[in-house]
């Protein structure tokens, strides 16, 4: 085995650079570029309903997207926006404690069994689970029943037709979603870490904040990931729970494609919160920078003043 | 809550119970035997002379039908009886008695698969029976609007692997000129006698080329009246209840035609108007004003009528008529719930059996709607979803195969009532209802 | 997206923590007990509907929301045939018993034992009774007595299954290729990956639909083999996203670890393909499994897209109660919901069992599925 053995072997094992990902671009450019590149290529037509296609495109211009800037898609945008970013919030806030108390706080054999639980709602349809949240919050349901027979309540549960209940099940559907990377990222945080901060006699919330909390940074980006971009899309949780109030944009370009036939609108409506969605994002990445660059500027301070006492 | 613990079928309201005894139909349904059978010659004297579908005589039902097959007897003015052209005819079963009607059943096999509006069939008619009385194995999947039928049936272009589909009546002509639907092959429908002439030759599809009624049906609303006292009478008075007493507590029919209606109705205006300010009058009224006080779109308000979720809906006949067993169900009172017909005007649209363009079982396809256009199954099917579904001489049917019929009022309608109604058109302002249906739902969300 | 990466690695300085620091254990039980209460309640949260499916699928009343006051398993009844289904179940069961006792028998007896053949044994049997019953019922058609609904739970999993498949390979190979051979291709292949995550599904759903009347032939077209073809549309589009989102776990699994191992393989002579089957493969394994559990569950729940595409003969569960869902959903749609349960958390005992088998401690069974 001489050095000069080595070379050409080295050579056939990095030949294709890409031919291992060949497969995903063939597959990607085929049944994804493609079809959402005529969507696109439609947002620029106008609507012909006496097509099988209902586009013309025999005068392409930018009014799909000037009729898209209405205040019907600001309203839809923001109901959307409001439900999406409160339940992102309200997911890291319930599912924050249950990670924690997973990765540091439970012996090893209730660990499995825990996370197991906390996986397996997931293994249900989660349309069924929606539709299961009817029952308890009907107005003449049983729950609501008892709660008034018990005198916790006035008058009957009114919260099916509303935000609140929307709110409700999209945390749901989505808490696991939140509580899995969240476990992963804290799991992974070397236990020596949290013992040395304390040995240098910081107190647990100090620990906790600035320790604990920025190591588990990008398991709150890829909790935040994972179910903030689904939640923008998603319509079926809010027509199921929300009627009127469920009114979500996927809901309105759903409509714009079939319900109006207006394909062009549609894909005007689409691409323009695909960009909404990147520019939700990028703010977000933004104020995390910011907010670790002010982090580290704070925690430089202090460890030029000396170690606390 | 006491008539909860009765388990007997409460399916109505007592002021609404019009169950007849069962005697007094025996001896309605021998009477009506030689009526319906001078019907239905009557009938198909007319039909034969309007030449647009191929008749069979009478047999009584219990005979055989079967003959030497004629060819192309759609055009055919005479009243020679031609009847089915495929093999294996057979006869319906002989229940009931009805005479006067053609009972032709042909057997077919494989799956029919079919593209319906929700719960819209009896489950057996789609299941066990079509498989014992057919040889068919049905699928059904559901839609909730015309649109998404023509969207999934266009985008699929022939490859949607439906068979039968239910349009309504004014998409029909958009659906033929974009190639959807397949021509009927009538030597096997010649069932389509037993249709009562009122709802042949409609102007979306004259000759009945492509399509059959399936059922027809109207717009009204129900109201829970222990909570909103106002008695509804009118439009006018649906309105005044939505934004006064039951603001918030209202769901209205999910399709942008239905909204604009009840603003058109209740102002008198024509509801298939084109005109741009009758169009900007109703966006003004019903965006501003109207919108914050809609719970839900729901064309199908009845299950959630008895979960307790509103208290004025707007409602298609069948679906109303089924809200109240599902009161009774969920423990409510039926008694307490109102029904009433859209007025002074109101909708009246059909709901037609096509067969879509690229269908992998035609001969399925055509047996099955025929068989359901032979009386005992049209009558089966319609005692489950409530609508009226056009068979001649259908008082002495309902009679005959249907005494214990409930709430026949919410079903079938008087001639006055009929005058009423109005059915859609697709006109040029079909863009500016879908874009005003959008700010209204963006306005009711915000 | 790295902290999908599970590694075994910190477990072991983990009791020592636990049992640590005796002077602050009165606070810290404090703190903890706070956090179980909370654990707990989040559980019931969590399990409280899926309790109310449970229960609700044995509704007597017509409706699955509205509850009658009492109990009747006739919507059991209607989604199944009773006797079909059952000697469907005991097959699988007694299949899979006899197969789990059947080694420590034979080694107890006659002393003869086979390691391999031991621990293979139980999960072998268990595949081979569900394709014997596969077999028997037309591939499990006929245990069910609506057929309606039958067809669209076989679809939702033969859909699911085949769109795992896809998106594990596919994910697998493109999360190599990004962690191992970077170069101009990575860049434009990462923003097609993530606008894949961002695109909303009724965009990719109409897309898809009309172009895949293009692909009406073939494949996609008739049926092959007991599955329709509309399935592998299916397949098409549910892999889309699960794809993506395997891509992203398996390059952050790779991204820890670098090339060392590979290239030692390489030099001690090993050609490319045995290098990655048996230093690759292993590493990415658990990566692979917590990906295609996660493409599993989201393909399982994929509803808007299968409803654009789905052809008549390929409903998928959603995508007929979604329909359902525009009139009335009926209790035995309950029932379904419950047998999609049972069965996913079948094929995932499954899963855990193939794995420990294969050498994995129980907790890196745990955090591999964790990370999905």
């Amino acid at each position: 085995m001489t050095a000069s053995v080595v070379p050409p072997k080295r050579g056939r094992l990095r030949a294709p650079k890409f031919l291992l990902a060949g497969p995903s671009i063939i597959w990607y450019v085929l049944f994804f570029v493609a079809p959402i590149a005529f969507i696109v290529y439609y947002s620029f037509g106008t609507k012909d309903s006496s097509k099988l296609v209902p586009v013309d495109m025999s005068s392409p211009g930018f009014h799909n997207y000037s009729e898209a800037f209405s205040s019907t898609f600001f309203t839809t945008f923001k109901a959307t926006l409001r439900v999406a970013v409160t339940a992102t919030l309200l997911t890291v806030v319930i599912g924050f404690p249950v990670a924690y108390f997973l990765a540091f706080k439970v012996q090893e054999r209730w660990r499995a069994i825990l996370l197991a639980l906390v996986i397996v709602p997931s293994f249900t349809s989660f349309l069924i689970r929606t539709v299961a949240w009817r029952i308890p919050l009907a107005p003449n349901g049983t729950l609501s029943k008892w709660l008034q027979d018990w005198g916790v309540i006035g008058g009957p549960i009114s919260l099916l037709e509303t935000r609140t209940a929307v709110q409700i099940a999209i945390v749901y559907n989505y808490l696991g979603f939140m509580i899995l990377p969240l476990y992963v990222a804290l799991d992974r945080i070397e236990p020596v870490l949290r013992e040395a901060s304390k040995d240098l006699g910081a107190g647990r919330v100090s620990t906790f904040m600035r320790v604990t909390l920025p190591l588990a940074g990008p398991g709150i980006a890829a909790g935040v990931l994972l179910t903030f971009i689904p939640m923008c899309g998603d319509y079926v949780t809010a027509t199921v729970l929300g009627g009127a109030k469920g009114n979500m944009i996927g809901a309105l370009i759903d409509s714009e494609f079939k319900g109006a036939q207006n394909w062009p609108l549609g894909s005007a409506i689409a691409v323009l919160m695909i960009l909404a969605v990147l520019v939700m994002l990028a703010i977000g990445a933004i104020v995390v920078v910011g907010g670790q660059w002010l982090l580290r500027r704070m925690r430089r301070v202090d460890l030029s003043d000396g170690a606390p006492a | 809550m006491s008539s909860s613990q009765e388990p007997v079928r409460i399916l109505a309201p007592s002021s609404l119970r019009e169950t007849l005894s069962r005697r007094a139909l025996l001896q309605v349904g021998a009477g009506s035997v030689g009526l319906a059978a001078l019907l239905a010659a009557c009938g198909s004297d007319k039909k034969s002379s309007s030449g647009t579908t191929a008749t069979t005589t009478a047999n009584g039902g219990s005979t055989p039908t079967t003959t030497a097959s004629s060819s192309a007897p759609a055009t055919s003015g005479s009243t020679a009886s031609s009847t089915a052209a495929s093999t294996g005819a057979s006869t319906a079963g002989t229940t009931g008695g009805v005479s006067g009607y053609s009972e032709v059943v042909n057997k077919s096999s494989g799956t029919l698969a079919m593209y319906t509006w929700g719960d819209y069939n009896d489950p057996s008619i789609v299941g066990d029976l079509a498989q014992t009385d057919l040889g068919v194995t049905m699928k059904v999947d559901y839609y909730t609007s015309n649109e998404d039928l023509i969207t999934k049936l266009s985008t699929a272009n022939g490859s949607s692997g439906y068979d039968v589909v239910v349009p309504t009546g004014p998409y029909i002509p958009q659906m033929i000129q974009k190639g959807l639907l397949e021509k009927f092959d009538k030597d096997k429908l010649p069932n389509l006698s037993n249709v009562d002439k009122l709802y042949l030759g409609q102007d979306w599809d004259p000759g009945n080329d492509y399509s059959v009624c399936k059922d027809w049906g109207s717009t009204g609303w129900m109201w829970d009246s222990s909570k909103v006292k106002a008695d509804i009478k009118t439009w006018n008075d649906f309105i005044a209840a939505a934004t006064g007493e039951a603001s918030g507590n209202v769901s209205v029919l999910d399709t942008g035609a239905n909204v604009l209606g009840m603003y058109c109705w209740a102002n008198g205006i024509d509801w298939n108007t084109e005109k741009k300010e009758d169009l900007d009058a109703a966006e003004k009224f019903l965006v501003d004003t109207f919108a914050s006080h809609i719970k839900a779109f729901d064309s199908y308000p009845s299950t959630k009528i008895a979960e307790g979720a509103y208290t004025l809906s707007m409602a298609w006949n069948g679906d109303a008529r089924q809200a109240y067993s599902r009161i009774a169900d969920a423990g409510g009172n039926p008694d307490d719930w109102k029904w009433a017909l859209g007025a002074p005007n109101t909708e009246l649209w059909m709901d037609n059996y096509c067969i879509a363009a690229g269908s992998p079982n035609p001969d399925a396809a055509h047996a099955w709607i025929n068989w359901l256009l032979t009386p005992e199954i049209s009558i089966k099917d319609l005692q489950y979803h409530g609508y009226n579904s056009g068979m001649k001489g259908m008082e002495s049917l309902i009679a005959t195969l249907a005494p214990d019929l409930t709430l026949g009022n919410m079903i079938f309608f008087s001639d006055d009532q009929v005058k009423t109604m109005r059915t859609q058109k697709i006109t040029s302002a079909q863009d500016r209802i879908a874009d005003i249906y959008n700010k209204i739902k963006a306005k009711a969300g915000g | 997206m790295t902290a999908f990466t599970v590694g075994g690695s910190t477990r072991s300085t983990r009791s020592t923590t636990a049992s640590g620091a005796p002077k602050n254990r009165h606070k810290k039980d404090v703190l903890r007990i706070v956090l179980a209460v909370w654990c707990v309640i989040v559980l019931i949260f969590l399990f409280v509907p899926i309790c109310l499916v449970v229960l609700h699928s044995f509704n007597r009343g017509g409706s699955f929301s509205i509850w009658s006051g009492h109990t009747s398993t006739k919507w059991w009844g209607t989604l199944f045939d009773a006797d079909k289904a059952w000697s469907a179940a005991l097959t699988i069961i007694v299949f899979t018993v006899v197969g789990s006792l059947l080694p420590p028998i034979v080694r107890k007896t006659t002393g003869w034992q086979r390691t391999f053949i031991s621990r293979w044994f139980g999960p072998f049997a268990f595949l081979l009774g569900v394709v014997v019953v596969a077999l028997n019922t037309d591939w499990y058609r006929n245990v069910f007595k609506d057929k309606n609904l039958g067809d669209a739970l076989r679809n939702s999993f033969f859909a699911a299954i085949g769109a795992t498949i896809v998106a594990v390979v596919l994910g697998g190979l493109s999360g190599v290729a990004l962690a191992r051979r970077p170069g101009f291709w990575t860049k434009p292949f990462m923003l097609m990956v993530f606008l894949i995550l961002v695109t909303p599904e009724i965009m990719d759903a109409i897309a898809l639909a009309g172009w895949m009347q293009r692909f009406s032939f073939g494949l996609f077209k008739s049926s092959t083999g007991g599955i329709d073809g509309g399935i592998f549309r299916l397949w098409v589009g549910e892999s889309l996203y699960a794809s993506a989102v395997v891509t992203l776990i398996v390059r952050a699994r790779l991204a820890g670890i670098d090339e060392t191992l590979e290239e030692a393989a390489s030099d001690l002579g090993a050609t490319p393909g045995r290098a990655f089957r048996q230093i690759t493969l292993p590493l990415i394994s658990s990566a692979l499994v917590a990906g295609g559990l996660l493409s599993f569950t989201i393909c399982l729940d994929n509803t808007i897209i299968a409803e654009q595409i789905a052809t008549a003969g390929s409903t998928t569960f959603p995508t007929y109660l979604i329909s359902q869902l525009r009139s009335t959903v009926k209790p035995f749609v309950g029932s379904a919901a419950v047998v999609l349960f049972i069965v996913t958390i079948g094929a995932l005992a499954f899963v855990a069992t193939v794995l420990k088998r294969s050498g994995d401690s129980s907790s890196q069974i745990a955090a591999t599925l964790g990370g999905g």
